[in-house]
């Protein structure tokens, strides 16, 4: 039954991963593309049984970059997406370099064999815990994440003071 | 599976019978009377509100059902048709994830609770539940295609948005002090009282003071410990839920549009709901009865009618006392949207901007600093 869900979900991933992918000149259709493989994605954590961050999958990524995507779609709405044809070349050539090292990865992953699918330990996936992974064994992701974001916040803001003036 | 069965029945049972008519009932009777717009009793209808009156919003519901169909014009149709009815579920998800009870109640072996999914991050939840549901109003917008309404169901979504934010950084404070993010274990946490003066005795370490300040006690409720917290939190739904004017959801022909109009109204006022819900499970003490803890109910009716029958019974004073709580909320809540009026777009905006979040990240950082400095002197 997991195996069932977990290739069904998959599949949604994908399906949502090109849709968005086809979908470049409407951006709603690619907007709600997006979030639907993101709420698959969502789903396989709950089959992992790491409910929170399933939550937070939706939360994040479904729920904040929707939001994201409904702005800019509805005010902008792009009948026709600038795509210009000389920065073509160059983005296929990285995405394919991109690809390869993840293929190149997963299938070192794969070769190496299975792990021993390990015991749940009590209260795995609760809020509780993830806090104390986050702020234990992670601690350096989690800096790392936050400095990210407040160098985000900085630039919006410099973003919008250029705006304004 | 039956037991949840349950519970979703009576949450929808007393929502949609009870608060959702009484709200619609508020927002229709009384700023009638505030506006000064008594149109039923120039037409020689009886003022006075009866029993009758709650009927009345079934009858606008029953109409808006034979009301003409929409037109099929538009590419999005699906996404038109769809956009009510996701307004809608993200709400009741959010009354999903609010204990209506304190609960745990324990019957024998088996524990009952009161709230449909028991989950740990429960406000979290619920204020995602918030803001899905107004981006429902943008999705019809849009795919509607009229600018009016889009802009409308825009700031209408930022404003929600900005008000879920605002909910969880104001109640941080009392995340803090409860140690979760759970509502069900929030809620139980209240259920009890402290005395005024505790905190006093031990900050200046003069140990008991005269014995009568120690009968001064307080229901261990957030509105006590995080007064704060609950102003900002108050402000935050108002700010939310109350819209400056009708938001337009039709195209053209409004009349054809009445179904999907009502329910995106219905779903604003059951936001409200949600809202009030999270109110009193946050700062209100959820279920609970000021003074009298659910061990306290349970022993006294058990000693004539035995364990079971009063925990029973302890579960229906609980329930009554949140749904109760909740009404008295929501009248408040609609009072405030008729009486005062709503700030428009921009200057609720920044009101939410420069005012409330400043505020409600120092009350969370002042009450981080306590605890810190509590768990110093206890340990």
């Amino acid at each position: 039954m997991t195996e069932i869900l977990f290739y069904g979900f998959a599949a949604l991933v994908l399906v949502g991963a090109i849709g968005m992918l086809f979908n470049e000149r409407n951006v709603a259709v690619a907007g709600f593309s997006f979030v639907g493989s993101m709420v698959a994605i969502g789903a396989i954590y709950v089959l992992l049984d790491a409910v929170f961050v399933a939550a937070l999958q939706v939360v994040f990524h479904a729920g904040a970059l929707a939001v994201v995507l409904a702005l800019a779609g509805t005010m902008l709405e792009p009948r026709r997406a600038p795509v210009g044809s000389a920065g073509r070349l160059g983005t296929s050539v990285m995405a394919g370099v991109i690809a390869l090292l993840g293929f190149a990865a997963l299938a070192q992953l794969l070769s190496a064999g299975y792990p021993e699918i390990a015991e749940i330990p009590e209260g795995f996936g609760s809020v509780r815990s993830l806090g104390q992974l986050l702020l234990s064994d992670s601690v350096l992701a989690f800096e790392f994440v936050a400095l990210l974001l407040l160098s985000v916040s900085v630039g919006v803001v410099v973003l919008a003071r250029q705006e304004a003036d | 599976m039956l037991a949840v069965s349950f519970k979703i029945f009576v949450v929808l049972a007393v929502v949609f019978s009870v608060l959702l008519p009484l709200a619609l009932l508020l927002e229709r009777r009384h700023h009638a009377v505030l506006r000064e717009r008594i149109g039923s009793s120039r037409e020689g209808i009886d003022p006075d509100v009866s029993v009758w009156e709650f009927l009345r919003p079934l009858g606008s519901a029953l109409w808006l059902l034979v009301a003409p169909a929409p037109g099929a014009e538009g590419p999005h149709r699906l996404l038109r048709e769809l956009a009510p009815s996701l307004a809608f579920v993200s709400a009741l998800l959010g009354l999903a994830m609010i204990p209506f009870g304190v609960g745990p109640y324990l019957f024998g072996e088996s524990r009952v609770s009161m709230i449909v999914a028991d989950l740990d991050w429960g406000i979290l939840g619920v204020s995602v539940a918030l803001g899905f549901s107004q981006l429902a109003d943008v999705l019809a917008s849009w795919a509607n295609g009229s600018s009016p309404a889009r802009l409308a169901a825009l700031q209408g979504s930022l404003r929600m948005l900005a008000g879920a934010v605002a909910l969880l950084l104001s109640s941080l404070g009392l995340i803090l002090c409860a140690g979760s993010l759970g509502l069900s274990e929030i809620v139980s946490g209240q259920d009890s009282d402290f005395r005024v003066f505790g905190l006093l005795e031990v900050v200046s370490g003069a140990g008991t003071l005269s014995p009568w300040l120690a009968w001064l006690r307080l229901p261990a409720w957030g509105v006590f410990l995080q007064p704060l917290g609950f102003v900002l939190v108050l402000r935050c739904a108002w700010l939310a839920t109350s819209r400056p004017g009708p938001v337009l959801h039709q195209g053209a022909r409004p009349e054809a549009e009445a179904l999907r109009s009502g329910a995106f109204l219905t779903a604003a006022y059951l936001e409200r709901i949600v809202w009030a819900s999270a109110i009193v499970a946050l700062f209100l003490g959820g279920g609970g009865i000021p003074y009298i803890d659910q061990a306290t109910i349970i022993a006294f009716v058990a000693q004539a009618y035995g364990e079971g029958f009063a925990t029973g019974f302890t579960m229906l004073v609980h329930g009554g006392a949140f749904f109760a709580k909740v009404a008295a909320l929501v009248a408040v809540l609609t009072f405030a949207h008729g009486r005062f009026e709503a700030p428009a777009y921009e200057r609720g905006m920044n009101e939410v901007g420069r005012f409330l979040l400043p505020l409600a990240l120092l009350n969370s950082l002042l009450t981080a600093l306590v605890l810190v400095w509590w768990d110093g002197m206890q340990a």
